[in-house]
């Protein structure tokens, strides 16, 4: 539980401070660790509520951010069924 | 021989795959209750307000815990290389300001002649402190520390040093602001390019860059700088590379905005371009 408490502030760190792409390997790693890691999601929406506007290729779509995250917490908790991670 | 005796019948789900069944379509319902929420109510607006108000003292935070973490790497700095980097920054104040004398100079007689033609050329701009840029997100944004209560409105035009424009203001908060750069991907700009002045439209690439197709016997040349038209140009940036192909009527312009979107600290919103207005 401490775990992954310290794992979602170094998200939302990340998400404040560096770049995008290092949230979205701690959220990688947050998924393949924990059951049911909804927080990846949440944390995809908070990208694009404090950095999102709506994007002309994506035709207007302002949640990209979201569904980006969203696709990652399905492809890797399918994935984690998959393969056996000890800590 | 043995065989596994298949006591449920055919169609049948388990209380597992029942329970599995309920807690997916109830995933299913909230996320799509979620979504028109997001999408379809003024919630998000409320959302974003009230996620800026505590993320704008986060960001200023950690833009101060920088400037102290620079100004200790600084005193560490060895002293011949700061006296070396000083005496070429010396050198090259100089020779900018040679430069800038005679351009300083017509831009002075250019803004007394609108005035005197009774066309203000620059209405108010107000400075801003980049909070957050490009890099941290996917979007071509950037946030800014000025908002409702510096006056910025949506629409707003931000420049960088004066003459560069790099984007329009697209969210407004109490105290900070979103800034959608021209760069953003797909993004549509008027702009007028080469010395025959040709109106076309410049779609934005990403982190600053930009592209033009224009027909193949068009007179536009590397350097050539693009500008967005108006009482007072903008430039938008200057022209890098023109890709040719035979087999193509158009040629294709990728040019770069002079401002590195990437590495901002201070901007100006250009008060009174907005949408109210």
């Amino acid at each position: 539980m401490v775990l992954r408490i310290f794992l979602d502030l170094a998200i939302i760190f990340s998400i404040l401070y560096l770049n995008w792409w290092i949230a979205a390997l701690f959220a990688i790693g947050g998924i393949l660790i924990f059951r049911n890691f909804y927080e990846a999601v949440a944390l995809g929406l908070l990208i694009d509520i404090l950095y999102g506007a709506p994007a002309a290729e994506f035709f207007g779509f302002r949640f990209v951010s979201t569904a980006i995250f969203a696709i990652l917490f399905v492809g890797v908790s399918r994935l984690r069924e998959n393969i056996r991670i000890k800590l | 021989m043995n065989y596994r005796l298949n006591k449920r019948p055919l169609g049948s789900i388990s209380g597992r795959e029942s329970a599995r069944f309920k807690k997916r379509l109830l995933l299913t319902v909230v996320f799509v209750v979620l979504l028109y929420i997001l999408l379809l109510t003024p919630v998000f607006g409320v959302i974003s307000k009230g996620v800026g108000y505590v993320a704008v003292p986060a960001w200023k935070a950690g833009d101060r815990a920088r400037d102290v973490w620079q100004q200790a790497q600084m005193f560490f700095a060895a002293k011949n290389a700061l006296i070396a980097e000083n005496r070429r920054l010396k050198k090259d104040i100089y020779t900018t300001s040679f430069k800038l004398l005679d351009r300083n100079l017509l831009f002075e007689e250019n803004l007394e002649l609108k005035e005197i033609l009774g066309r203000e050329a620059f209405p108010q701009t107000t400075l801003a402190a980049v909070l957050a840029g490009p890099g941290r997100s996917l979007y071509d944004t950037l946030i800014i520390d000025v908002g409702e209560n510096m006056g910025v409105q949506k629409g707003d035009r931000v420049l960088h040093e004066g003459s560069v424009v790099i984007g329009e203001v697209s969210e407004v908060y109490p105290t900070s602001s979103k800034v959608k750069l021209f760069s953003s991907p797909g993004e549509a700009t008027q702009v007028s390019l080469g010395e025959e002045n040709i109106f076309t439209v410049a779609y934005g690439r990403g982190g600053g860059n930009f592209e033009v197709k224009l027909p193949r016997g068009s007179e536009i040349r590397e350097g050539d700088v693009i500008i967005i038209p108006g009482i007072t140009k903008q430039v938008l940036g200057v022209v890098e590379y023109i890709e040719t192909k035979a087999s193509d009527p158009f040629k294709r312009i990728i040019f770069k905005g002079p401002a590195p979107v990437f590495n901002l600290k201070w901007v100006e919103v250009l008060a009174g371009t907005g949408m109210d207005q």
